[in-house]
């Protein structure tokens, strides 16, 4: 009996199928899916690449190096690539690169241009955690006359010299003598030694030769600490005057 | 060939109405918008209760304190509407010992206020690690809790070796110490709205709590490690549960956060996001489970309204190293020490102080300084074109 000819056919399997449907729909809620469990990661490690390359910067070095990050707003007449210094000073194992620069002033407005600058202007004056309690803080902007530190983040273990190093702080810092390279863990010893209190040192410091103060990284930004300031902060205040009677 | 058809046809709906109803469900658009409207968890009357709840101020008669940062939730989740974003900060504190850091005594929040002068809690000497946190948006979470494990695996596993992120599992309270994948928190230090609203309550308002009736959360802060018993009036756990319930349901019940206006810039700017590997990231769309999937450790059931949703996070909620963190530990390990979570784009335009420690006042700022496993990405931005740069802005402008 072919099924082309048997409407009798085609109304069993719909009636079937009807039949099918009306158990389905009759039959209790299937079991919920329950989300998957997830093995235990493995512990976050780092893989161990080439030694750092920490070697101190030649002055063409630190040029090219500024070119490449910033670019013509910065003349390199105006860089003093002799000053430049090497460390880790953002703590990330990644050499980088310290140089000194003096901006000329009709490189102003794009140096302060905020929405298009490919560097991060700050105020290293301000101290840690001054900023971040700021309820209304403003962006730094360079002025006329500031001398700036330029501060090259490295990038792996070829570090500022990458071509992938492009992270660049303009550090405002009105002034400055000679600078020096601190170890971390030299600062660290020494002020263990001493029972001294210091801030969190992630990276290594830039200290001024012949004063106490020294740069730091704290992890968002670039501020002096100057530990003689900072004693007599902590210092018991003196006892306070008598209040003058009013006129 | 017309019995063929038919035949065919009855085969096709008999397989249909084989397939279980939640997979016919297909997979919509989570509601968006800054309206206090419900996205349908919860109707709206109760949507509106739960978001008083949150809202409430809390004093000490309710058991605020002894230490505690704000009165209620809704002192820092509050821009533009209730449960959104806000510019107060928490201070965390520690110490790095050269291998590890330890948390301050007390716990690594130091909280901000106090209901006597005498036990007012201030970071000790010898915590050197400081970092100040900025409270995060929970609008639209109930989408994110709804995500099962596997998607986030499934996201880390399609990132390049370079940007992938990590997954950690932390206890959901709820469950009995079940664990999940945590996605809360800036550290991602929760997996579950009633946890977090727990811990919450307890470390940001000094409410000891129950939460499903574990007492995880049911004892008083310290100050500085010295207790406070003296000054607490209020037995403890000073709520039952109810309270966090109410929390959680409540963000459970909002919207997502909306987009503001898309223009042309916006459109074009999201390409560029794209192309130059802002995404892999900052994701720009998640699926939730299934609707009726049990989730966290099986003591939630994914409702209808949060099931099946496609959701606009651009953020992938795990743990990166951007060169910004902050020292931190919480739940994840010394690993995670410098890992943040990527922060969620959704209504990042409510924002003006950017970034994990609202230390970026503009966006491109906020770029600049990721650096570690976003390094490519942000080198990708510094080598735009002027015009694809304000387009990538105006993008982050309408999110």
């Amino acid at each position: 009996m072919s099924l082309r000819r048997s409407p009798f056919v085609l109304l069993a399997v719909l009636v079937a199928t009807a039949a099918v449907a009306a158990v389905y729909l009759r039959r209790p809620p299937a079991q919920p899916n329950v989300e998957e469990s997830v093995p235990a990661p493995l512990p976050v490690a780092e893989e161990p690449g080439p030694p750092p390359d920490f070697r101190p910067a030649h002055p063409e070095e630190a040029r090219a190096a500024v070119q490449r990050v910033l670019g013509d707003v910065i003349p390199l007449e105006t860089v003093r690539a002799h000053a430049a210094l090497v460390g880790d000073f953002n703590g990330d194992d990644s050499p980088d690169l310290l140089v000194p620069l003096r901006p000329l002033e009709e490189k102003l407005a794009a140096l302060n241009d905020l929405e298009l600058a490919n560097w991060i202007v700050q105020d290293a004056s301000v101290p840690a955690l001054e900023l971040e309690a700021d309820p209304s803080p403003k962006p730094a902007l360079v002025d006329k006359g500031d001398l700036l530190l330029a501060i090259l983040h490295g990038y792996g273990s070829a570090g500022w010299r990458s071509p992938e190093a492009r992270q660049v702080y303009l550090l405002k810092v009105a002034r400055h003598s000679e600078l020096s390279v601190i170890k971390r863990d030299e600062v660290k010893a020494q002020a263990a030694e001493r029972k001294q209190r210091w801030p969190y040192l992630r990276g290594d410091l830039v200290r001024e030769l012949g004063h106490d103060r020294f740069l730091y990284w704290t992890g968002g930004r670039y501020v002096w600490h100057d530990p003689a300031a900072a004693k007599l902060a902590q210092a018991p205040a003196p006892p306070k005057e008598k209040a003058k009677a009013k006129p | 060939m017309r019995s063929l058809k038919v035949l065919t046809l009855a085969a096709a709906f008999v397989g249909l109405v084989s397939t279980p109803k939640a997979l016919l469900q297909a997979v919509t658009e989570a509601p968006a918008g800054f309206d206090n409207l419900t996205n349908g968890h919860t109707d709206q009357a109760t949507l509106d209760a739960n978001r008083a709840i949150f809202d409430k101020r809390e004093e000490i008669d309710d058991g605020l304190g002894p230490v505690f940062d704000m009165r209620g939730c809704g002192e820092c989740h509050r821009n533009p509407v209730i449960g959104g974003i806000s510019q107060v900060t928490d201070l965390r504190a520690g110490h790095f010992n050269g291998t590890s850091f330890i948390q301050h005594v007390g716990g690594s929040l130091i909280q901000s206020q106090a209901i006597d002068p005498a036990i007012e809690e201030r970071v000790l000497d010898g915590n050197e690690v400081r970092a100040f946190r900025s409270s995060l948006n929970t609008l639209g979470d109930g989408f994110v809790e709804a995500t099962a494990n596997s998607t986030f695996t499934t996201i880390r596993d399609a990132q390049p070796a370079a940007q992938r992120g990590t997954i950690i599992l932390v206890p959901v309270v709820e469950a009995g110490g079940s664990l999940r994948i945590g996605r809360f928190g800036h550290k991602n230090q929760h997996a579950s709205l009633l946890s977090s609203s727990g811990d919450a309550y307890l470390n940001e308002m000094g409410i000891t709590n129950l939460v499903n009736g574990f007492n995880n959360f049911a004892t008083e802060n310290t100050s500085n490690g010295n207790s406070v018993a003296r000054f607490d009036q209020v037995p403890d756990p000073e709520d039952d549960g109810d309270d966090v319930e109410a929390f959680a349901q409540f963000m459970r019940a909002t919207k997502a956060p909306s987009r503001g206006p898309i223009t042309a810039a916006a459109i074009a700017g999201q390409a560029t996001f794209n192309s130059i590997g802002c995404a892999v990231c900052h994701v720009p769309s998640i699926v939730t489970a299934a609707p009726n999937t049990l989730i966290n450790g099986g003591a939630l059931r994914v409702s209808a309204a949060l099931g099946n949703k496609r959701y606009h996070p651009f953020g992938d909620f795990l743990l990166h190293n951007v060169g910004t963190g902050d020292g931190i530990v919480q739940n994840g390990g010394q690993g995670t020490r410098n890992m943040v979570r990527t922060a969620p784009l959704w209504g990042v335009r409510t924002r003006n102080r950017l970034m994990h420690d609202g230390l970026s006042l503009t966006f491109t700022d906020a770029i600049l300084r990721h650096g570690g496993q976003a390094t490519t990405a942000r080198n990708n931005f510094t080598s735009l074109d002027s015009t694809s740069r304000a387009n990538l802005i105006a993008f982050l402008r309408s999110l």
